[in-house]
């Protein structure tokens, strides 16, 4: 005969997890974890509510890398929304490590052992090399901000009659125009003020290639973005 | 009250209230934060210092201040140990790296100064190109011997008008160079400096703004931040403020904020030892039903000077409750606590009036008075001094509201703003150290 599934008091949560009663109403009331059945003394919490605090506790012992500060509540959600209880459970078993990107975005990446890229924030000499170089540039000064990215490719223009016929590109053309389609799309959307659609830089890296570019901040334009990499690094690998 | 103590550096979160009404109302939590008296109980022996001297040498800078900035240069460069290191840059359309992280020995001294000497006033004001060329030589020299103390300060008269003007994107570096150890502080000059480009630099990059009228302020302003950044105790602190998403939070004052979905992350910059700070969270709370628990989960962080990593400790929670309308009207309040805060809202009050008048918004300063001070009464009404602070307020409403002297301006904007974050001014003679006192 199937066992009923076990109840939990608020005491059992607490002794389990180490939580204080607060704190675990505190997730409750942040939707982190479900809540009792009922209100009352006599409020019972299922093993879920159990394993998912177990599952928070953990995530809040992780250090965040290279600065080695806490996960914070967001972050926590973001881990078990993004990989589920059974996917934080996995990433907690294997030893990944969560890193911090330039944007602050955190991100998991594979244990140390078993991977070579890591992404890690800049170093200072590095961030104030890019930011000379940045300020050599016309965006810092009363010169309209240009769009963005720092790719550019011009639609070629249909030949003259006298002209010499253009060397036929082939493939690579088609990347082009491709990665041109793109980057417009990316840069799209210039009558919104700055700062309402929450532009921020972002930074592309693949193996062999890196982009940073200045776009609203949203998934669709992450992944386009990731596209323009991937195109970019079979180009340079001549498998386009 | 919660209180957590961690390793020496207290923290306190009190709301005013623990009740409020199922129709809900606005709470304030007060945050408060003490260093330690004594540095050496985080690091026994001095952390040695890597500094870089970024000296505006634009042509407004001609005579008395480039000299007053010099000898403060001097007097730094003596004061250094010998495991320290100094960099020296002046900036005017071009930049001058005149010391390149020098090493503070006997001869390393000598050359700094020798190298000072040679400071003088030309052309236009790039403080963006000559700040990040310090911060170049410090971050060089942070790469060859970790393990420091990292800090730019930057002396500037002017409104900067080539390279990076806008003080967003000053903000946006100076907070990035906080994230990687190395902060900055600023030293505005005269009557006429922007103070938003350069409290941008300061605030967003853990450091501080100071003031200097004249020469002789320049030479204690800066020799005093020295003696600051040398007794630091907890450097690049952030308060993680975690609230339920359907309960906005406001923070008052000039902290760098960044807000995200359910998470406030606030940028306290650097306490010395044995100072205190005060932060104070609005909370706009919506109608709900008797025995609502609503926590807000406040998370500490911050670096001790010379180590890279980051000390978090467990999160401390505030909550509030909601209940009848007669039981929250039978709660005592803590008028001590009520008190501070509303200390505190009044310098944001008179702060965010300043600066609208030095932007010459009057009728904007006017509004926005006229708008806040009826919900400012009503607060302290019943609080011990409370009509002090308002008849204060009522004064310096009939100040703040016409354009005022440039000199006035600054000092009411300084002391406005550290009032607010509880910095010590470190001018000597003061001429009106709050203008909200009586008149003399």
């Amino acid at each position: 005969m199937p066992q009923a599934p076990r109840q939990l008091t608020l005491i059992d949560l607490q002794n389990a997890t180490g939580f204080s009663s607060r704190q675990i109403r505190f997730y409750i009331t942040e939707g982190l974890v479900s809540g009792a059945g009922e209100r009352g003394p006599n409020a019972t919490y299922s093993e879920d509510t159990l394993r998912r605090l177990q599952l928070i506790a953990q995530l809040k012992e992780m250090k965040v890398e290279p600065v080695g500060r806490s996960l914070t509540l967001a972050e926590i959600r973001n881990v078990l929304d993004t990989l589920g209880e059974d996917g934080a459970e996995a990433m907690l078993s294997s030893g990944a490590q969560l890193t911090i990107m330039d944007t602050d975005a955190t991100q998991i990446v594979a244990p140390a052992t078993s991977s070579a890229d890591a992404v890690v924030r800049s170093s200072a000499l590095d961030y104030v090399r890019d930011a000379v170089c940045e300020e050599m540039r016309p965006p810092w000064t009363s010169a309209p901000e240009p769009d963005t990215a720092s790719l550019s490719f011009h639609e070629p223009v249909a030949p003259l009659a006298d002209t010499p016929t253009p060397v036929d590109l082939g493939p690579l053309e088609s990347v082009l125009r491709h990665l041109h389609r793109v980057l417009a799309d990316l840069t799209s959307d210039k009558q919104i003020h700055d700062s309402e659609r929450g532009e921020s830089w972002r930074r592309v890296r693949t193996p062999d290639i890196e982009i940073q570019v200045r776009v609203p901040d949203d998934d669709r334009r992450r992944a386009r973005l990731e596209e323009v990499a991937d195109t970019l690094g079979k180009l340079l690998d001549g498998k386009v | 009250m919660n209180m957590e103590t961690h390793n020496d550096l207290i923290w306190k979160a009190s709301f005013d209230r623990r009740l409020v009404s199922t129709r809900g109302g606005k709470r304030h939590l007060l945050i408060d934060l003490q260093a330690p008296n004594v540095v050496s109980e985080y690091s026994p022996k001095r952390t040695p210092l890597n500094l870089a001297l970024v000296i505006d040498a634009s042509g407004s800078m001609q005579g008395d201040p480039l000299e007053a900035a010099r000898q403060a240069s001097i007097g730094i460069v003596e004061a250094l140990h010998d495991e320290d290191h100094i960099t020296v840059v002046s900036f005017a359309s071009d930049v001058i790296t005149h010391a390149d992280a020098v090493l503070a020995d006997a001869q390393g001294k000598r050359t700094v100064i020798a190298a000072l000497e040679k400071l003088h006033t030309r052309g236009m004001t790039n403080l963006s190109s000559g700040w990040l060329r310090g911060c170049e030589c410090v971050a060089q020299q942070m790469e060859r011997a970790p393990g420091t103390q990292n800090r730019a300060i930057v002396i500037s008269d002017g409104h900067a008008n080539e390279g990076i003007v806008d003080p967003e994107q000053l903000g946006l570096h100076a907070a990035e160079l906080r994230g990687r150890g190395l902060y900055s502080s600023a030293v505005g000059v005269g009557d006429h400096y922007n103070p938003t480009q350069l409290q941008a630099i300061a605030e967003h990059g853990s450091g501080r703004l100071h003031d200097a009228a004249d020469g002789q302020d320049l030479v204690e302003v800066v020799l005093g931040e020295l003696g600051e950044i040398l007794t630091t105790a907890a450097e690049d602190i952030n308060l993680t403020i975690s609230h339920p998403t359907h309960l906005p939070v406001k923070v008052l004052g000039t902290y760098p904020v960044q807000a995200e979905r359910g998470q406030t992350t606030v940028s306290l910059g650097t306490l010395v030892a044995g100072a205190q700070r005060q932060l104070v969270v609005q909370v706009d709370i919506a109608p709900g039903v008797v025995g609502d628990r609503l926590l807000i989960e406040l998370t500490p962080t911050w670096k001790v000077p010379g180590e890279n990593h980051t000390v978090t400790k467990p999160a401390i929670i505030a909550e509030i409750v909601l209940a009848p309308v007669e039981e929250v009207a039978a709660e005592l309040p803590n008028l001590e606590i009520c008190g501070a805060i509303a200390a505190m809202w009044q310098k944001d009050i008179m702060f965010k009036a300043t600066t609208m008048n030095s932007e010459g918004r009057y009728e904007d300063a006017q509004r926005f008075l006229d708008e806040v001070l009826p919900e400012f009464r009503a607060y302290v009404r019943d609080l011990p001094g409370g009509r002090d602070m308002m008849r204060q307020l009522r004064r310096y409403q009939r100040v703040v509201t016409q354009p005022m002297a440039a000199r006035g301006l600054r000092d009411n904007y300084v002391a406005c703003r550290k009032g607010m974050i509880m910095e010590e001014d470190l001018r000597h003679r003061l001429r009106d150290p709050n203008p909200w006192d009586e008149p003399r």
